[in-house]
């Protein structure tokens, strides 16, 4: 029985319609394999009408704004049309690494996201290691729920959490050490401690649904793996030391390239609601002064400068770190 | 599972109660919140609450209740959340229905399209100048249509499109179906899992957003929930009106537990619809895990 699709499938690879067609100056093929492509494109008129809209959408909202970027090349004033302003080459960006704090902000967003990787990292790796462990489904599944769930409040909420611990007038830890017969500390605008602050808090934030992650990968060691190494007398560290942990070993590296190239983005929302100016100097990203410089100063094309640099560099970064991958895993990510 | 011995050692005794302090760690920091918005000022002020209101006032949720500002924050976050959702919901599985056609001509090209998003974007000021320039800024409409189309999401409803059996669909063409037929009456209510999933990450990505709105939203009457929030947590007077000491004033001094009692009111949605973003969440996450 011969299903439609298998007589459309023949349809479409006739040699009039693939790419190797040979092209006859004789207008009579010509006219047919035109037409050809035209009643294909008619035939599929309904996907190709679906898929206009996405499509409409990404070139808008997406290609317009990387065009948009040509800005940074010119002198744009707002107001004025971006034909009308004068290219001024890379001095926009010669005047962003002379300045004390763009390169302030990029330091800052590098040491921030080390130590992101350095300390929230193994987090979620051994969550999932030791939830692994547990025999009780009931309070393995408790537990996961229990710690997945500030991965979906909000920044600002968490920030009013951190707030009433570390304010510094009637923050709990201030509480405590008032109590002690220590002085109060005003930890959200101390500089020695907002790196701290960041990330521990980012810790809280996402260390359960990371950790989520990371059991679908322990869950999907073959079974029988674990088994042949029982009958051979392996106890449970062993086990997790000589097959989790190599099995997920592909994993976890994976997560970390990936980590890694997105080392310039230190989170937008959560420093924008803790940051202060007496932290500025420590705690202002390059996303943050991207804003300040472009939406609050209206440097719009210094700052979309400072933006280009950022994105060049993510997607170099991200272009190696799939290479990185792909090597790893024999295929490539996307 | 089968590697477990049926002995409970001194590592399960450890294990249990590490992760129940996690467990602690991770639930206190709300309790505490929850417990000060409960207490009346005088009581906090006097301080050495840290586990449960010795005092219960609902002053505070009286004040925020009352506030027509609060509300039109919250109506702000539902119309952008509800709105950008279902456009997400929408556009992305388009997108992903006719690029799971392996077969179609053009797809390949189109993909390419769509995953250069991926790896590199304009930024944040071109985008701000293109909304500018559709004259959208300090519209609903700028923040909805921020973020609508993500290639992640794309192609994680593409492998679910891919894997649905073909069958189903060649059958409805060969009875003469149109494209525009099979998905919405076949394929759609096929998709409902992946189509919750997403919108459930969707909604959330919305409600929670602090920095699009920002950016966008100039006018006070159309700041989002979040927005407001921040500004009742870190400014010392608000927008809030109300009474705290008995006292009516046109922006009172914001105090703790007002402001605790503001963001137990913004957790609530998210605490409600948390048991299906359990069930759906662990599902979309462990499709994209396999993935990875």
């Amino acid at each position: 029985m011969y299903l439609k699709s298998d007589i459309l499938k023949g349809v479409t690879s006739m040699p009039a319609l693939t790419s190797e067609k040979k092209l006859s100056t004789a207008n009579g093929i010509y006219k047919t394999q035109k037409s050809n492509i035209l009643k294909y494109i008619w035939k599929k008129r309904f996907l190709y009408l679906i898929l206009s809209f996405p499509l409409l959408y990404i070139l808008i909202f997406y290609y317009i704004p990387m065009y948009g970027t040509i800005i940074s090349f010119l002198n744009y004033i707002p107001g004025q049309s971006i034909f009308e302003s004068e290219w001024i080459g890379f001095k926009n960006f010669e005047m962003i690494f002379q300045s004390r704090l763009f390169i302030g902000a990029l330091r800052n967003t590098l040491i921030i996201s080390s130590y992101r990787l350095i300390f929230s990292f193994p987090v979620p790796i051994i969550t999932a290691l030791l939830l692994n462990e547990v025999f009780n489904k009931y309070y393995k599944k408790g537990i996961q729920t229990v710690i997945v769930f500030p991965h979906f409040v909000s920044w600002v909420i968490i920030g009013g959490i951190i707030l009433s611990f570390l304010s510094a007038s009637d923050g709990l830890v201030n509480q405590i050490l008032v109590s002690l017969g220590h002085e109060k500390i005003s930890f959200l605008t101390e500089p020695k401690y907002f790196r701290l602050i960041l990330v521990f808090s980012g810790i809280w934030k996402e260390f359960g649904m990371s950790s989520v992650i990371y059991l679908a990968a322990v869950s999907s060691v073959d079974v029988s793996l674990y088994e042949a190494a029982i009958i051979d007398g392996a106890n449970r560290w062993q086990q997790t030391r000589y097959i989790t942990l190599p099995e997920i070993k592909e994993t976890i590296v994976i997560i970390f390239i990936l980590a890694l190239s997105g080392i310039l983005n230190a989170g937008l929302d959560q420093v924008l609601v803790l940051l202060n100016p007496m932290v500025s100097d420590v705690g202002e990203t390059l996303d943050t002064y991207v804003y300040k410089v472009g939406l609050t100063s209206g440097k719009f094309s210094l700052s979309t400068a400072m933006g280009l640099f950022k994105s060049a560099v993510g997607f170099f970064l991200i272009i190696t770190s799939n290479a990185f991958i792909k090597r790893i895993n024999g295929k490539s990510l996307f | 599972m089968a590697r477990f011995r049926k002995k409970f050692n001194l590592f399960d005794i450890f294990n249990y109660v590490f992760l129940f302090l996690m467990g602690i760690i991770t639930l206190y920091p709300f309790l505490y919140v929850l417990t000060i918005s409960l207490v009346p000022q005088g009581v906090y002020l006097k301080g050495g609450l840290f586990l449960y209101p010795t005092e219960i006032s609902l002053e505070a949720y009286k004040v925020v209740f009352n506030d027509r500002f609060v509300y039109s924050a919250l109506m702000s976050s539902v119309i952008i959340t509800v709105a950008g959702t279902a456009l997400n919901l929408i556009l992305t599985s388009m997108a992903a229905y006719v690029l799971s056609k392996n077969d179609l001509k053009g797809n390949k090209i189109i993909m390419r399209l769509f995953i250069f998003t991926m790896y590199f974007s304009g930024g944040m000021i071109p985008s701000y100048l293109l909304m500018n320039q559709l004259h959208l800024i300090d519209t609903y409409w700028a923040v909805i249509l921020s973020g609508t189309v993500s290639t992640y999401y794309i192609l994680v409803m593409r492998t679910f499109f891919a894997n649905l059996p073909a069958s189903m669909e060649e059958a409805a063409l060969i009875d003469g179906a149109s494209d525009i037929t099979v998905l919405v009456k076949i394929i759609l209510p096929l998709s409902k899992p992946v189509l919750a999933a997403l919108g459930l990450f969707f909604a959330v990505g919305h409600w929670n957003s602090y920095f699009t709105p920002m950016i966008y939203l100039n006018s006070r009457n159309k700041w989002t929930l979040q927005i407001v929030l921040r500004e009742i947590l870190f400014e010392t007077t608000s927008s809030i009106k109300g009474d705290m000491d008995g006292v009516a004033s046109e922006g009172i001094k914001v105090v703790a537990p007002l402001r605790m009692a503001t963001v137990i009111v913004s957790i609530i949605p998210i605490a409600l619809v948390y048991p299906l973003l359990q069930k759906h969440f662990v599902k979309g996450v462990l499709i994209g895990a396999v993935k990875a």
